[in-house]
């Protein structure tokens, strides 16, 4: 196995050691290992420790783009740059990429591809979590090789080289196509999941979300009011209402 | 349920669905509607787990995991979900996934809290030989990482599978206005979904996109 | 609208500010106050990357985004105010305590020397003292990572 494809692999797991103090820190330096030791093959040990430390501090980003960070220290690293600017360079990537990776995953493709399952699923039946995952594992896949490619060709430059590529626009583009998907599934998730309920039970449930969602969005309660906390509360009165019928 | 192969199957999925989320290989399998369709179809009933995972999806599409914040965990309280939502009325369906779920998905972030908590003090034994460069010692920190959430997911799988037990115990049949909690379950995941997306959509294009979205959606169920 | 969220958050721009507040409030600029992204172009490239369209950073340090202060405050647009450390936020403070009033704790994290406040708080002894200084004087301040979840007020954080 190669290091590139080993790296590849350790960045499926680049959270399992995570923590509060070093975040994703450790998950990075287990990814980078591989190609360090190639890297520092014929160097003293004490070189290659010295980057293993490095590649190890704290760190965190959205997990798919993991890859460009362990990739643009690698090849700062193989350039010969100084230890403070490889630091450096490893603090600066962590909020961008975390910035445009939420962008473009939890706030673009996720959402997008659950939005559009929900909708398909009246139709399409348990056949649309197969494709589901198989379209988000394989923009996955891609999106973390072409992550680690780009910062081991590109190391100090990797800043300039983002700004340059697909990736803003293909954020921006993402979050578009989940806004539409999850607004198209609302609907149909309620009327699949109401059926033929009687009118009465829509207009209780169109009520109470139509309040809900107005204190979800309002900024005096929107601190207070999350679905799951909305959720427990509306199960709990549900409990009382049935529990007082005769 | 019963069959010792089911309970082996659902434990197992439950659990990868859960190691999924936090740790490897995060592909989406810890997502409602992908773990409780799968138990839907271990158990023998694909319709329950599909309705079940559609309305705790409905929840999901609030959640973003975004920098360090808090999240609940989905994956074994959607398989549980699934499992008691199998063997109700279908008017119960959606009311008998929250129960079971919801509270789970709680219960399940906070382990995931106390997870990195646990990382973090096993980092701390090592720290010395991480600041020296030792590889074998973060290789070690990884390896107990995922087998701490291995062990953690299948805890909570057994917890979530043993409440799905409980709830199965109730013959909802004769349980007077259990539907109520149907729509509770319903109008929560609503709320949830559109509070989400309104908050991260903002302004301008994003809330136009979400526009269409709703009122091709609005159309299709009228025309469906 | 002005600066909506005056904010210390050590990860700068990342997806809680662009997301997280950024879409609830409207953002449509962030200023970015920290000494070393001002003086690197790279990082700057970065940081504009990282921003979702419509959204203009600004960087600046402390002198600079003093005398912008005004201006930012007086924008017709929503924006942010981001300093990576509670010194620089400290400083804009003493100097506009009439602007920077309501100051978030979004995110400072663990160090050698710093306590665990909250997850997303670790603060230094000298940490503590400044932030008592700020409350001392008037500073409005409490700690929050996100709009979804409660703000934690400074007496809940140091007792």
């Amino acid at each position: 196995m190669t290091p590139r494809t080993a790296a590849l692999i350790r960045l499926y797991g680049v959270q399992a050691a995570w923590t509060y103090e070093r975040m994703a820190g450790i998950g990075v330096g287990h990814a980078s290992a591989p190609l360090l030791r190639d890297l520092y093959a014929a160097s003293a040990p004490a070189e290659r420790r010295a980057a293993v430390a490095r590649s190890a501090e704290f760190f965190n980003s959205h997990p798919y783009l993991a890859g460009i960070a362990v990739g643009a220290v690698v090849r700062a690293e193989r350039d010969g740059v100084d230890p403070a600017q490889i630091s450096r360079l490893r603090i600066a990537l962590s909020g961008p990429l975390g910035a445009i990776g939420d962008q473009l995953i939890w706030a673009g493709q996720v959402p997008a591809l659950m939005g559009l399952a929900l909708a398909a699923s009246p139709w399409a039946g348990a056949w649309v979590v197969g494709a589901l995952l198989v379209a988000h594992n394989v923009a996955r896949l891609l999106l973390t090789s072409w992550g680690l490619d780009l910062g081991l060709r590109e190391g100090l430059g990797v800043g300039s080289a983002l700004s340059r590529s697909w990736i803003a626009q293909r954020a921006s583009d993402a979050q578009r196509v989940a806004a539409f998907g999850v607004g198209l599934a609302t609907p149909i998730a309620a009327w699949q999941l109401l059926g033929d309920a009687r009118p009465a039970a829509w207009a209780i449930v169109g009520a109470i979300t139509l309040v809900g969602s107005v204190l979800a969005l309002a900024p005096g309660t929107r601190s207070h009011v999350s679905g799951l906390r909305v959720g427990l509360g509306l199960l709990a009165v549900a409990g009382v209402v049935i529990g007082g019928m005769p | 349920m019963t069959s010792p192969i089911v309970i082996m199957s659902l434990l197992l999925w439950a659990t990868v669905a859960g190691v999924d989320l936090a740790t490897v290989p995060q592909g989406l399998l810890s997502r409602p509607l992908v773990a409780a369709t799968v138990a839907g179809a271990i158990v023998g009933n694909i319709e329950a787990g599909l309705l079940s995972g559609m309305v705790l999806e409905l929840y999901a599409l609030d959640v973003l995991p975004i920098g360090a914040a808090w999240y609940p965990d989905f994956g074994a309280a959607s398989v549980a979900a699934a499992v008691a939502a199998a063997v109700v009325p279908l008017p119960v369906v959606a009311g008998v996934a929250g129960v079971v779920a919801l509270p789970i998905a709680v219960f399940g972030g906070w382990t995931i809290q106390r997870l990195r908590r646990f990382n973090g003090a096993s980092v701390q034994r090592r720290l010395e030989r991480v600041a020296a460069g030792d590889a074998r010692a973060i290789w070690e920190l990884q390896r107990n990482g995922l087998l701490r959430d291995i062990a953690r997911s299948f805890m909570l799988s057994v917890c979530a599978l043993l409440v799905a037990a409980i709830v199965m115990s109730i013959t909802w049949e004769n349980v007077r206005g259990a539907e109520w909690l149907s729509w509770a379950t319903i109008a929560g995941g609503l709320i949830a979904a559109i509070g989400g997306a309104l908050r991260s959509a903002g302004q301008g294009a994003r809330r136009r996109w979400y526009a269409v979205g709703l009122s091709t959606g609005v159309a299709v169920a009228l025309l469906a | 609208m002005g600066v909506a969220l005056y904010r210390v958050d050590d990860r700068l721009v990342h997806g809680q500010v662009v997301i997280g507040w950024g879409r609830p409030l409207g953002v449509r600029f962030i200023a970015l106050v920290d000494p070393a992204v001002r003086a690197s172009s790279w990082e700057q490239d970065l940081y504009r990357m990282a921003v979702p369209d419509g959204v203009e950073v600004f960087f600046a340090d402390v002198a600079e985004a003093i005398t912008l202060l005004p201006e930012w405050e007086a924008d017709r647009r929503a924006g942010v105010v981001i300093t990576g450390d509670l010194e620089t936020m400290a400083a804009l403070y003493t100097a506009r305590p009439d602007l920077v009033n309501r100051i978030n704790l979004g995110g400072i994290h663990h160090r050698a020397d710093r306590t665990e406040r909250l997850r997303y708080l670790y603060l230094a002894p000298e940490e503590e003292a400044l932030l008592r200084r700020l409350d001392a004087a008037g500073a409005e301040l409490s700690a929050q990572d996100l709009p979804t979840t409660p703000a934690v007020p400074l007496d809940e954080i140091l007792p």
